[in-house]
């Protein structure tokens, strides 16, 4: 048989586009493969290429068959679409494996590519039997081969452990009558039977076992069933009530002591201020006192110098007078306001003028002092 | 004879005769496509202005997937790379060979290597390789070195 033509053998109508062509033998495409680094090829000369080296002939990429793909559909489409003229056509279809030819022997119809294989399976064709070299039908060479008294065949109580083996011809003339097992073949049949009736039910018992434990395995594996409450006894029911009315308590209380807690803070808090205040303005009123008795210790200096100056002791009298009488009206709501402070500080200023003026001299309180 | 060898070559060299490259003619090519002539002629502006050198291509019938045997014949260029009994060291020849290659781009590449000669001069292991070298240069175990050709 003429092997199948390939469309290289195919003269086209059109010149073909360079595209579809491979470039390996530049005819357009047969079973077009894609290469990774996208270049396409039949997949023959593909094959062909990569078995002396293994890279892409085009752009020389490490390549190996298995990373071939079918080339994009588009490809093949393409391909098939090119023409052919009329007489390439006519050649083809003589040639073309899919067409049908008649087997001369059976006369069936068969495919042109397939009637190699068909002359090899051919119903009508004839066979030499291998064990009496009788020309046989291939269709009935089966049942001839059960028949032929030239076939070797083993003792039909090879099951059972006969070891005979001989021509068929041999096993009904000598054999069956001989054979042991013969005999007891009754028995065999009823032990047979009597097995395949035990292996059922072994079977079936088996199957029942692998779906209880299957079963088993699933009710173990799901979540437990909660009792329905109709059959939980009425103590459980009331104590749960206790419970959750416990439960409440609690959380009042907790709420309550929350309550509590955040009352005592804002107390916390005021009474810090209120603590902050007193104590700024107990600061400032020492402040004041300090300052007034600053002014009274430098008024003191000022008399002693004073009195080393001046020898009358009535102006020195009179101006201590006049600085205690300061002091004296001051301290009496000194310390309430810093504006309070001012009036001994005055005093202070006009000490320094004052032992100058005779006319405020008053010798009895200087006598009281 | 495969047929991919027939085929392929049967179309390299109709194209070949209907659109010579610019520099490259076919001289002679026998009928059962084994043996071509192919005459080359230095391109312009180069060393070779003017000078014309006959190509000889061998194909085995493995042809795509071997590459041809490709020698100068008569006159053999003289270049750096061009041995005195024709053969050329050109990686694409021997190992660096593929199947997508054509006669026309291994024409090319032999042309473009002339262009590329700054000096006329013959391989320094000229005289040493003309006396070891068998008759055909794919016998050769060739070692390539320039890459800027």
């Amino acid at each position: 048989m003429r092997p199948p033509p390939r469309a290289t053998e195919y003269e086209y109508v059109d010149t073909v586009n360079l595209n579809l062509l491979c470039c390996i033998c530049y005819c357009p495409f047969i079973d077009p493969v894609s290469s990774p680094c996208g270049h396409t090829f039949c997949r023959l000369c593909a094959s062909a290429a990569l078995s002396s080296a293994q890279t892409c002939p085009v752009d020389r990429a490490p390549l190996s068959l298995a990373q071939l793909q079918p080339a994009a559909r588009v490809i093949t489409s393409m391909v098939e679409e090119l023409q052919v003229p009329r007489g390439a056509l006519e050649v083809h279809v003589e040639e073309c494996g899919h067409g049908l030819v008649t087997c001369e022997v059976c006369q069936s119809a068969v495919k042109n590519k397939d009637i190699e294989a068909h002359a090899t399976e051919c119903p009508g064709s004839t066979v030499t039997c291998p064990d009496c070299r009788e020309p046989i039908l291939r269709s009935g060479f089966s049942e001839h081969a059960s028949i032929c008294q030239e076939a070797t065949m083993s003792c039909p109580h090879i099951s059972h452990g006969c070891p005979w083996e001989g021509k068929r011809r041999l096993f009904y003339s000598d054999h069956k009558s001989s054979c042991p097992f013969e005999a007891i073949k009754g028995f065999f049949i009823l032990n047979d039977q009597k097995m395949d009736a035990l292996t059922r039910l072994n079977m079936t018992l088996k199957s029942e076992i692998s779906d209880l434990r299957t079963e088993i395995a699933i009710l173990r594996d799901a979540p437990p069933v909660p009792v329905p409450a109709a059959f939980l006894p009425p103590i459980v029911e009331e104590t749960a009530d206790r419970m959750g009315q416990l439960l409440l308590d609690t959380d009042l209380l907790r709420g309550e002591l929350m309550n509590i807690n955040a009352g005592f803070s804002a107390l916390e808090m005021r009474q810090d201020v209120a603590l902050l205040n007193e104590t700024a303005r107990l600061r400032e009123e020492m402040h004041s006192v300090r300052a007034l008795c600053q002014a009274v210790q430098s008024q003191l200096l000022n008399f002693a110098l004073d009195r080393r100056k001046e020898t009358s002791s009535n102006i020195t009298s009179s101006v201590l007078t006049s600085t205690f009488n300061a002091l004296a009206g001051s301290s009496g709501d000194s310390g309430n306001t810093t504006g309070n402070a001012s009036p001994p500080l005055s005093a202070k200023k006009g000490s320094a003028a004052r032992p100058v003026v005779p006319g405020r001299s008053d010798s009895s309180t200087g006598t009281k002092l | 004879m495969s047929n991919i060898f027939t085929k392929r070559l049967t179309k390299e060299l109709r194209d070949l005769q209907a659109n010579p490259p610019a520099g490259i003619l076919i001289d002679k090519a026998d009928d059962d496509l084994k043996l071509w002539r192919v005459v080359m002629s230095g391109a312009e502006g180069t060393l070779y202005q003017g000078e014309q050198f006959k190509l000889q291509f061998k194909f085995s019938n493995n042809y795509p997937l071997e590459s041809p045997e490709v020698i100068f014949l008569d006159t053999v260029p003289i270049h750096p790379h061009i041995y005195s009994n024709g053969h050329i060291c050109l990686s694409i020849l021997y190992d660096q060979w593929s199947p997508a290659l054509t006669i026309s781009s291994v024409c090319l590449s032999i042309q473009s290597m002339l262009s590329s000669a700054t000096k006329k001069e013959r391989p320094p292991d000229n005289a040493m390789y003309i006396m070891t070298a068998k008759k055909s240069p794919k016998a050769t175990t060739w070692a390539f070195h320039d890459d800027k050709v």
